[in-house]
């Protein structure tokens, strides 16, 4: 029985392929141990525990392949993402000139409302780096996406971004549980329920 | 009761073999397909896919009565909308593969018998073909030696196929 | 037929219960388990995809008509079991999986004991023996359907009527529980 987690969340990993996508969470993760699912079913698993206000959360992130041939199948893996997280490579302009390509996938197949997170990864090849810090940053903050540079050799930042991305899920799913209970008749935007939660329980916090 | 098509997986996950069978006319029992078309197509790949997902899982979720036995629990067949999908994978780990329509429970003696029977006096014993067949990426523009391509092989597993009542 | 594991997904593929009602299964990790429900989940979009490719001809609209047809002449949708297209089950040496949909994508995943085997795949030579067992796998989905329809009332009953239940998050219903208990015994 699920005694072990209060909540489970769904973070999805996207770019294209070389980007770096699974470096980036090696340490993230709970336990090293990957099966090479990636390359015959187009997606991979892993997997962090944290605690949030003492409640134990699972961060099930969806490490998607960036191929061409998986990318009917990856767009079932959008359904029900809490977050996504789209990755390109600072040495590679053409993977950041893509980044518009999946935030339409992602407009396509995601839940609207969804959170999302840019992320440069290989940036402490700095003597070929190509796509300037401003210009995604200048990018990023047009489409109001929080975005950070990272490497596979600090990824501490990202870990960081991770953990602030739980923390803003869990606060919407409490704001989008409270106004759909408390006053329905309001007209604030968290009565639109987008993300296809229960409005009629009216407390966050599961039962235990 | 059909059989659509089959498939032969090496260990190094290439579709090595790959027979379907069109059922165009059941009045004089001919039937037509293609060899060898779809090896490196989306739908091989994605089978494989599957096979080695479910493969895992097998193995994973329980254990062998035998605690001694190398053996772990063996995947025998799934069914995906009107499809169902056998399987046997040799100690050499070639992966042989069946689709058939849902009607059919069990194909692990056919499936025994195309390996052990056909395969093993075909392939195997033929000092003609190869032990490993190159991987896709490796051929040249003339070479097709990625495959199966010996007629006695594809002759005779036809007509074993087909001379089964539930062809 | 014994059922050893009772697990349910998400639509999005996450694991949300996950009980062994019967022994007889391997005790995995907790994220083993999120793992396995995700390739499962995997795999089901895949068949989904590979169902109308794998004999060359497509059948998909016809699948995917049924349920909608029936829907609008009648106004009700008559099975639960919307999985038409997806994976529907794994038959191994040492265990049967059933996979079963609800329209709103919450999927069921039912463990039972295998079939009993009729004959050893080395010794017998008879093909005839084949077909003798012909229909079994589909008269086991079937009564693996009764579980499901059973578990998807208890479901709606007592975790989409509770009002503590968060939408998509694990389920730690203890009444729950105990329903699914009393299903299986």
């Amino acid at each position: 029985m699920n005694n072990e987690y209060d909540y489970l969340f769904k973070l999805l990993l996207i770019g294209d392929s070389g980007v770096g996508k699974s470096c980036l969470l090696l340490r993230f993760a709970d336990d090293t141990y990957t099966p090479d699912y990636i390359s015959t079913i187009g997606v991979d698993f892993k997997i962090r525990t944290i605690e949030l206000d003492h409640k134990t959360i699972k961060l099930q992130i969806w490490d998607t392949a960036g191929q061409e041939r998986f990318r009917t199948i990856t767009s079932s893996y959008y359904r029900g993402a809490h977050g996504i997280i789209i990755v390109y490579d600072v040495t590679d302009q053409e993977s950041f000139n893509n980044v518009k390509q999946w935030l339409q996938e992602i407009d396509r197949y995601a839940t609207g409302g969804v959170m999302k997170l840019l992320v440069g990864n290989k940036a402490d090849l700095s003597d070929k780096k190509i796509v300037d810090y401003d210009a995604a940053k200048e990018f990023a903050d047009a489409l109001d996406i929080p975005f950070l540079e990272t490497s596979a050799l600090s990824s501490t930042n990202v870990e960081q971004a991770f953990v602030t991305m739980a923390r803003q899920i869990k606060a919407q799913m409490s704001s989008n549980v409270n106004a759909g209970g408390a006053n329905n008749a309001n007209a604030g935007k968290n009565n639109v329920n987008l993300r296809g939660q229960s409005l009629t329980s009216n407390q966050s916090n599961s039962c235990c | 009761m059909a059989i659509y098509s089959f498939f032969i997986f090496d260990r190094h996950c290439n579709c090595i073999y790959n027979r379907e069978f069109t059922h165009l006319d059941h009045t004089n029992g001919t039937s037509v397909g293609q060899v060898n078309r779809n090896n490196d197509s989306n739908t091989s790949k994605l089978l494989f896919g599957i096979l080695y997902s479910l493969k895992t899982i097998s193995s994973k979720l329980i254990d062998s009565e035998e605690s001694e036995s190398i053996i772990s629990n063996a995947l025998k067949s799934f069914t995906i909308g009107n499809y169902r999908i056998h399987y046997l994978e040799s100690l050499t780990r070639l992966k042989f593969v069946l689709v058939s329509d849902n009607d059919i429970d069990n194909l692990q003696t056919v499936l025994w018998e195309l390996y052990s029977n056909y395969f093993i006096r075909n392939v195997v014993q033929n000092s003609l073909s190869p032990v490993e067949f190159k991987q896709s990426d490796d051929i040249k523009e003339n070479e097709t030696s990625g495959k199966i391509n010996n007629s006695n092989f594809i002759n005779e597993t036809d007509d074993f196929l087909q001379s089964l009542p539930f062809f | 037929m014994k059922v050893y594991s009772i697990y349910i997904l998400n639509k999005a593929g996450g694991l949300i219960y996950q009980n062994d009602v019967n022994a007889g299964l391997n005790k995995l990790s907790a994220n083993d388990y999120l793992v396995l429900a995700g390739t499962l989940h995997g795999v089901h979009a895949i068949s989904a995809r590979l169902n109308p490719t794998i004999n060359g001809k497509d059948t998909t609209s016809e699948a995917n008509a049924s349920p909608n047809a029936q829907i609008l002449t009648t106004g009700r949708f008559q099975d639960s079991n919307g999985n038409r297209s997806g994976l529907h089950s794994i038959e191994t040496d040492l265990f049967n999986l059933y996979v079963f949909q609800s329209l709103t994508g919450i999927k069921f995943i039912v463990i039972t004991s295998p079939n009993p085997v009729v004959y050893n795949i080395q010794t017998v030579k008879k093909r005839e023996d084949v077909i003798a067992s012909k229909g079994e796998l589909n008269k086991s989905y079937e009564e693996a359907n009764g579980v499901f329809k059973q578990l998807y009332v208890i479901y709606s009953d007592y975790v989409m009527k509770d009002p503590f239940y968060s939408l998509d998050m694990p389920i730690k219903s203890h009444l729950f529980d105990a329903k699914v208990k009393e299903l299986i015994s």
